[in-house]
Formats: structure tokens, sequence, C-alpha cells
């Protein structure tokens, strides 16, 4: 008898999770419900780290659950399914780079302004932790930015991360070695000012 | 040509492998928080209702197994169920069951009262409670009698196994409370279900159609506001009371406390899940929670019945001194409760406090409440030098 099945937002056991997957496949609601459930917030949080847009966001999200739908037949389970998960948001949040950055660039030919984020501008000063994050973030390379994503805010293992980016592991760690040093020194130009006393 | 080495300073600037996280480091409070309010604001039913339809839109979703036999088949289960709970009100002879709150005559609610302040203004209609005695949940039409119920009143009682002594006797059955909501049920027929909850879900949940009852509230709580919430609260209630699906019951409170995480109905979601953590023996989490619950501030109205429980957990477990000091301290909530004088003169007598469990146990016989007292006096005289 396999409880946490049964209760999708408790404690998740992974031993759970194949049978959930086999009811999803043969098409209960109620198992895509419960699987959603447990993986919704994971989707959007970690899109949100990726730097899709809020407005794109939702599409985004819909789009890893139809993807993780049509492709759940051929799920092996080789690997975690959160693993899996990861790759189709990676994929998903390349997909919208892609279109933004022609979107981007349609706007320069016809003279639209795009619009622009400034990391560094006084104005973050005052924002919010998740502002400060995601602003030192989009200072960094996609490859860097996953990197940092994975390792540091999710808290992914080494291995899992370098099989989800398809890379050795010493690779990572040198990727991430960098990586930190620019995030770190993006967080710190984004530190708010003292205030004159 | 030669080249100078500096070992430390390369060292210090290689990359290493498994570094310390960033969250643990210099900006880990900065990044946790950014986790944190990254992830507020979610609204996983709406999410799920707009993707199903997106999937609907797109082609056949949730596809019938193509097992063609099953289509009559299916048809004759369909129609078995929804003859099953006529066929088995014929044989029971039970006259038809008027849907009431739930018991919370432990848990001090406004609906409760404001359903008694109208029970006591407006005209009494015609009594159709069958069985007006009766303390359990109006759902509840399938758990036997001596079954244990799960309203904290129930689990206060020694529903749970009793860890001090076999021996500890059941209490005579006592007539309900006279703040319960089922002796007030002939003037006070569900006002404070139906604040949120469609009169339909509701004729069908009495009419016995508890699955089509079930599907209703939750089609409605996929809607947003107060009438979501209590369509999710009244599917947990189904659950527990009705079909005895506990897990289920606690998944759907769980989504209620996700979804509604200031809710209306929360302190009641709160304390359900609590009952069936202990009812699904999970006693760890059910301590764990009621001990969060104690340390929120919401937590003033009901500290003595969550001490009180987390002492009947703790007894049950064999902990006796963590049991005393919850019942002691559940005493000191709410003076004067007999059956907490009890129960801590039990864990008293089980570490060999003899002279403080005697002392107890007759404190608890001058008490005007006690529904053990012929143990009490039996334990008594036992201790009596």
């Amino acid at each position: 008898m396999c409880a946490a099945v049964a209760s999708p937002i408790g404690e998740w056991d992974s031993d759970c999770e194949s049978p959930l997957l086999l009811e999803c496949v043969r098409g209960s609601r109620e198992a895509w419900r419960s699987l959603h459930l447990r993986y919704y917030p994971v989707t959007m949080v970690f899109l949100r780290k990726l730097g899709v847009s809020e407005s794109d966001l939702e599409d985004a999200s819909q789009e890893v659950f139809l993807q993780m739908h049509r492709y759940l037949p051929r799920f092996r389970g080789n690997a975690e399914l959160k693993t899996w998960l990861y790759r189709l948001c990676i994929t998903q949040a390349r997909h919208l780079r892609r279109r933004r950055r022609m979107g981007d660039a349609l706007r320069s030919w016809f003279s639209l302004r795009p619009e622009s984020v400034n990391p560094g501008s006084a104005g973050f000063c005052e924002e919010s932790a998740r502002r400060r994050m995601l602003a030192a973030l989009e200072t960094l390379s996609e490859d860097d930015r996953l990197a940092v994503v994975l390792y540091d805010l999710e808290g992914l293992a080494g291995r899992q991360i370098a099989d989800i980016l398809g890379c050795k592991e010493a690779t990572l760690w040198r990727r991430l070695h960098y990586a930190r040093k620019k995030f770190v020194q993006a967080l710190e130009a984004t530190a708010p000012i003292p205030e004159p006393t | 040509m030669t080249r100078s080495v500096i070992p430390n300073r390369r060292a210090a600037d290689q990359p290493t492998p498994h570094p310390e996280r960033l969250t643990e480091g210099q900006f880990g409070r900065l990044l946790r928080d950014g986790n944190r309010e990254l992830a507020d604001g979610l609204d996983q039913s709406a999410a799920f209702q707009r993707l199903t339809e997106r999937l609907s839109a797109s082609r056949s979703v949730f596809d019938a197994p193509r097992a063609y036999w099953l289509a009559p088949v299916t048809v004759l289960a369909l129609l078995a169920f929804a003859v099953s709970p006529s066929v088995a009100r014929w044989l029971r002879a039970d006259p038809a069951v008027v849907i009431v709150a739930e018991d919370l005559h432990a848990h001090p609610d406004k609906r409760v009262a404001s359903s008694a302040a109208t029970a006591a203004s407006a005209p009494s209609p015609a009594p159709a409670i069958t069985r007006p005695a009766d303390t359990r949940s109006a759902f509840d039409t399938r758990r036997p009698a001596h079954a244990p119920s799960t309203s904290l009143s129930s689990v206060s009682a020694p529903t749970l196994p009793n860890a001090a002594q076999a021996a500890e006797p059941q209490p005579p059955s006592t007539p309900p409370p006279a703040d319960s909501v089922a002796a007030l049920a002939p003037t006070a027929p569900v006002a404070g279900s139906e604040v949120g909850a469609a009169p339909d879900c509701l004729s069908l949940a009495r009419r016995g159609q508890t699955r089509d009852a079930e599907a209703c509230f939750l089609k409605r709580a996929e809607g947003s506001g107060l009438g979501a919430e209590m369509a999710l609260y009244e599917v947990a209630r189904l659950r527990r009371d009705v079909l005895g699906d506990a897990a289920g019951a606690l998944r759907v409170l769980a989504e209620y406390r996700t979804r509604f995480p200031s809710g209306s109905l929360r302190r009641e979601a709160d304390m359900s899940q609590l009952e069936l953590l202990v009812q699904l023996g999970r006693t760890d989490e059910a301590l764990k929670q009621s001990d969060e619950l104690l340390s929120s501030s919401a937590s003033g109205e009901r500290a003595a019945e969550l001490r009180l429980l987390r002492g009947h957990i703790l007894r049950k477990t064999r902990s006796f001194a963590a049991a005393a000091r919850e019942y002691e301290l559940a005493e000191r909530v709410r003076p004067g409760r007999g059956d907490v004088t009890y129960f801590h003169a039990l864990c008293l007598e089980a570490l060999g406090l003899g002279p403080e469990a005697a002392a107890l146990f007759g404190q608890y016989l001058e008490q005007p409440q006690h529904s053990y007292a012929e143990d009490a006096r039996r334990r008594l005289e036992k201790l009596k030098p």
C-alpha cells in the first residue's frame, strides 16, 4: 500500500511515483491532478529562476505539462521525474528566450523601444529579495545561470546537474566556480546602500 | 622563460567540487527569501483547470481504456451504484437523515454560534433528525455508532488505545452536550454548511449519492472565494465521515491549507487534519503539527483541546511524563475539565507517583463532571495506604 500517493502534498515517496505515473498514463484525471499539484509549484519557481517573464510564465508552465503529458508514456524511469521536469523547463525557457530575442530584434528593427532591465540601477536597492536574486541571475549567461540555479538555488547534487545539462561533472564544477563569482558580484552590486548617518 | 607559480593563490582560486551552497553563505538569507517569494501567489487549482481545458481542446486527453467490453459493465456498475443507497436505506428501514453540521462543540465556531442564534430566534421547523441523541456527523450514514468519531471531542475521550492500563474503562454513554449542533439539530439544520455550498450538492449528499455529492463539491471547489473554500471543506468531511477515506480527506485538507492559507475555515481545517493524522496513526506528524498550532497566535481558544490531544498521543506512546505535563497544561488553560484530571492522574499512577495520583483522583471525584468516576474510585482505593 502506497500511502504517499494519496497524499501528494505531503512527504513524497519516490517509490510511490511509479504507480501514480502509471495511473496518469492510463488516463486517470485524479492521478494527473495529483501530479500537477505536486510539480506545479516546482515548475513555476524554476521557470521564474530561469528568467521566464511573468507574462510568459503560465504559458510556459502549461507547455511543460503538455510535454509531460504527451511523453509520459515514454518515460522510462531511468531518471527521477523531477530531473526530467527540469529538462523540460530548461527547453521551454530556451524557446522563450529565443522568441524574446527575436522580438527584441524586431522591435529594434522597427525602432521600437525594447523592454530594458538594468539590474545594477539604484532602484534595485530597495527591491525585495526575489528581485535582487533575479536581477543578479540576469547578469549570467544561460549556462552559468543554469549551473547556479540548479546547484545553489534548487539544491541538486552535482551528478544530477551534470546529467541534466549533459556535461561532465568536472565541467560543471568549473563552470559553477566562475558563475558563482559573477553571481555574488552581481548580488553585492544590488546590495542596499546604507543610510547616511 | 621562467614561470613563477604561487601555489596557495592558485589553489584558492581553483574550482572545487561540491562547494558550499550559496544558500548557506553570506547571501544565504537573501537567496532563501528570494526562493520563498518566488513561490508566492500560485493558484494550482486554476492552473490545472486551464491546463485540462487546453488538453481537452487539443485532443482527447483522458482516453477511456480500449476495452470495449467495459462499456456495458460500467453502465451496470453505475446503475448498481445509483440504486444501492436506496436499497440500503430500504433494508435498514432507516428514516431519512438530515444533514447537519458536524459536532463542533469542541471547536467554538462562529457558524455554530450563528446557527444556534438563528435556531433560538427563528420558529422551529418540523423536527427531521431521526437520531437526536446521536452526536455523529450527519453525513455519517455508514459508520457504526460504536466506531470512534473523528471529532476532537471524541478524540479527547479515550478512543485512542490506552497506554496507561489496559483495564481503563470506557466512559458510560452520555447525552450530547447542550451546545452540540446535533442537540440543536431540529432547529438548526445545515445552517453552517450551506453558507458556501450549493443546495444541489447538499441535496445529493442527503439522498445518499455520496460520490455525486463529492464530485459536485469538487467542481464547486475549483472556483474561488468562500464558496470554493466551503466546498473543499465539505469534500473533506464527506470523505472522512461517509466514505471512510481518511487519507483522501487529509489530502483535501492539505489542498485547502495550501490554497487558502488564511481562509475562514483554516482553523477547522487544521484541527480536522490533526484528528485525521491521529486516526491514521501518524502520531509523530500529529505531535509536530499540534506543536506548530500551539505556537501560532491563533491557537488560543483551542489550546486546551490541543494539549489534551497531545496528552493522549504521548500517553499512547507511553511517554507518561510528557503526557502528564500536557494534561497539566490543559488543566491550566481550561480548569475544571474533569476528564483531564482523570487522565493526568492515570499518568502519575503509571509513573509510580501514588500519592500525587491519589490526590488527583480525589480532586477528580469532587468535580461535577466525571465520566470515569467508578474507575477513579477503584484506583483511589488501591492507592490508599
